[in-house]
């Protein structure tokens, strides 16, 4: 009986120590592809899957130097801001939507949400492809109704990227969002509502600073969803619209260029990183601030 | 916090220690053989069925999104390589042997090799096949017969096309060199043959799977670059799909297999008794049946179902490869920047 106290302890210990190894692997992992890409970046490139000896900073010279490789960057950022901005709405709409619906609403629209987002990735890509392409759903519903003479070019472009973006990316807005909404609590509103608060006044001063939360943890999880995506711009784009992620995979897999495509990878981690850091400080201003 | 931190490291090792134990012992009994997945496991496991029951060395299949995808994995694996056979292809093969990856094959320990034509073999690669490449479309989206690669620049095929830098590593741009007075050695004239073909180009794909998908929709009625035995399966009396190769130039992939090397004697041993059985008449005919190609082995024969598809092969190209590995990065960023804008 009077080692028990000593034991216990022990045990929390040990238990915990079982609990902190796969979480140290995972760690020490991640942090040695970084350092493996980090060391593959500084080395000469001497293609086809040959890297040369010594160091050298010419990889990043070379995509920093260019605007041909920085046009990639940019286009990724401007189509994943617009789309993160038109999710943001159409997921605080639905989410919305949701939170003010009664539970058969919250049920069929979760359901649709949720076998949408474990859809696979590229089958979902297809579809939007038979959704948006010239022979397309709308496109042939549009000439049929005789609104258009000529299928309009809603693929192949920054135009059918983005709205494969918002699409696919929607329901990483809408839960977070819909969580914080059911947070509210409903006396709040109607406090609002006797203090002679509209409803549009109730809206954007008590709903949506609550919200917020939920709006930053989504806002951040698309950013980055979008930023770094490769299937929709490489299906959608048909090659006249591609990111970031879609120039390291030739980089790395077609070229072979390992040291050209780890540099391309570190400075746009670098980019996204600093880019997730100002959008959280934004956020948390604007929490506090509520 | 010591504790902690010493638990977590007794934890690592010991997890360490598990994954080396449940390693597969080297004995020659197994090889693993690296190839695509989908349709090539389709050729492939029958043949390696037979392997097994003839020599009792059973095979197993680790798979690969593309031959560059394969020499990735063994450039990653080359302290420690987990493949012995590789299926891939000849430009990716170069680069693997320049690479130092691949074992030498004589002829000693693979007697078969000694049937393969010359120009299919390399100190570290033999041909299993020959892979018909050319043009792959929908004929009731085309108004006329293709029939040559200057077709894709007929007029009636506006915003119709669709092709690929990627697959082949740039070949089609070879293509467009080729039949407008230049080569790979002279890629000049293949851009501007390319800037050419833009008010045809409806989009660009990655993949023959992709290209099929885009023929499906409607997409494009031509894929410009289609590979036969992956299209081999839409073809057949009364399908809407038709291949042709064009005669001139006739571009035909050697697909060969490889050992690599560092598996030691006894697993390289198996593995040179599967590409021998790999390259025996029996196995070529049974996988070219599968895959729609030609077999590497003239004792072979290829399945009647492609003998329409085939001119005679009198106008075949043969692709420096050294120029296209060197040259191909650059290529790649200045056909995205000339020829895959509006």
């Amino acid at each position: 009986m009077g080692t028990a106290p000593v034991r216990r302890p022990r045990g929390r210990m040990a238990r915990a120590a079982l609990l902190a190894a796969p979480a140290a692997a995972i760690v020490l992992a991640f942090f040695a592809c970084l350092a493996a890409m980090v060391y593959y970046s500084v080395r000469p490139s001497l293609g086809m899957a040959q890297v040369g000896s010594g160091f050298t900073l010419e990889n990043y010279a070379r995509f920093l130097g260019d605007p041909y490789y920085l046009g990639y960057l940019w286009r990724s950022i401007r189509a994943a801001v617009v789309s993160t901005a038109i999710v943001a709405v159409l997921g605080f709409a639905v989410a919305y939507y949701m939170s003010r619906s009664g539970p058969v609403v919250r049920l069929v629209t979760s359901l649709v949400l949720v076998v949408q987002f474990f859809t696979a990735y590229v089958v979902r890509t297809y579809a939007l492809m038979l959704i948006l392409g010239r022979n397309g759903v709308v496109n042939r519903t549009l000439v049929a109704l005789g609104l258009i003479e000529a299928p309009l070019p809603l693929m192949y472009n920054e135009l059918g990227v983005v709205i494969g973006l918002v699409l696919v990316s929607i329901p990483f807005m809408v839960f977070p969002v819909y969580s914080s909404l059911l947070a509210i609590e409903a006396n709040l509103d109607a406090a609002a509502e006797s203090l002679g608060a509209g409803p549009l006044e109730r809206f954007w001063t008590v709903t949506v600073p609550l919200a917020m939360p939920g709006v930053a943890a989504g806002t951040v999880v698309v950013f980055l969803f979008t930023l770094t995506a490769y299937v929709i711009p490489g299906l959608l784009g048909g090659g006249y619209f591609e990111m970031i992620a879609n120039l390291i995979y030739d980089k790395a897999m077609g070229a072979q260029d390992y040291p050209f495509a780890a540099a391309s990878a570190m400075v746009t981690l670098v980019v996204t990183a600093t880019l997730v850091y100002g959008l959280q400080r934004a956020f948390a201003a604007r929490i506090r601030g509520a | 916090m010591r504790r902690l931190v010493q638990g977590a490291l007794a934890g690592l090792v010991g997890l360490a220690l598990v994954a080396g134990a449940v390693r597969p012992a080297g004995a020659a009994t197994e090889i693993v053989f690296l190839s695509w997945g989908g349709l090539y496991h389709d050729i492939f496991r029958p043949v390696a069925d037979d392997f097994e029951k003839e020599t009792g060395i059973k095979v197993t299949f680790a798979v690969q999104a593309g031959a560059k995808d394969g020499l990735n994995k063994l450039m990653a694996q080359r302290n420690n390589p987990q493949v012995d056979v590789w299926a891939s292809i000849e430009g990716t093969a170069k680069a693997a042997a320049e690479a130092g990856l691949l074992s030498e094959l004589k002829v000693e320990q693979i007697p078969n090799l000694a049937a393969i034509p010359k120009q299919y073999v390399t100190p570290t690669a033999a041909a299993i096949w020959l892979s018909p490449r050319g043009i792959f479309y929908r004929q009731d989206l085309v108004p006329f017969e293709i029939t040559k690669w200057e077709d894709l620049w007929d007029p009636r095929l506006e915003g119709k096309v669709g092709t690929s830098f990627v697959l082949d590593t740039g070949n089609f741009l070879v293509m467009a060199a080729l039949i407008n007075g230049g080569s790979e050695k002279n890629i000049e004239p293949g851009f501007e043959k390319m800037k050419q073909l833009k008010p045809n180009l409806a989009l660009f794909y990655k993949t023959d799977p992709e290209s099929i998908k885009f023929l499906e929709a409607g997409e494009i009625a031509v894929a410009g670059w289609g590979i036969l035995p992956n299209v081999y399966r839409h073809l057949g009396p009364g399908s809407k799909y038709r291949f042709v190769m064009p005669a001139k130039p006739q571009f035909l992939a050697n697909i060969p297999v490889s050992i690599v090397k560092g598996r030691g004697a006894d697993q390289e041993a198996a593995a040179q008794k599967f590409v021998n059985f790999l390259l025996s008449k029996p196995a070529q005919e049974k996988m070219v049946a599968v895959a729609g190609t030609i077999p590497a082995n003239p004792a072979a024969k290829p399945p009647d179902t492609i003998k329409d598809m085939i001119p005679p092969l009198d106008h075949v190209y043969q692709i420096d490869w050294g120029v296209v590995n060197a040259n191909y990065s650059r290529w790649e960023d200045r056909w995205n920047r000339e020829v895959q804008t509006r």
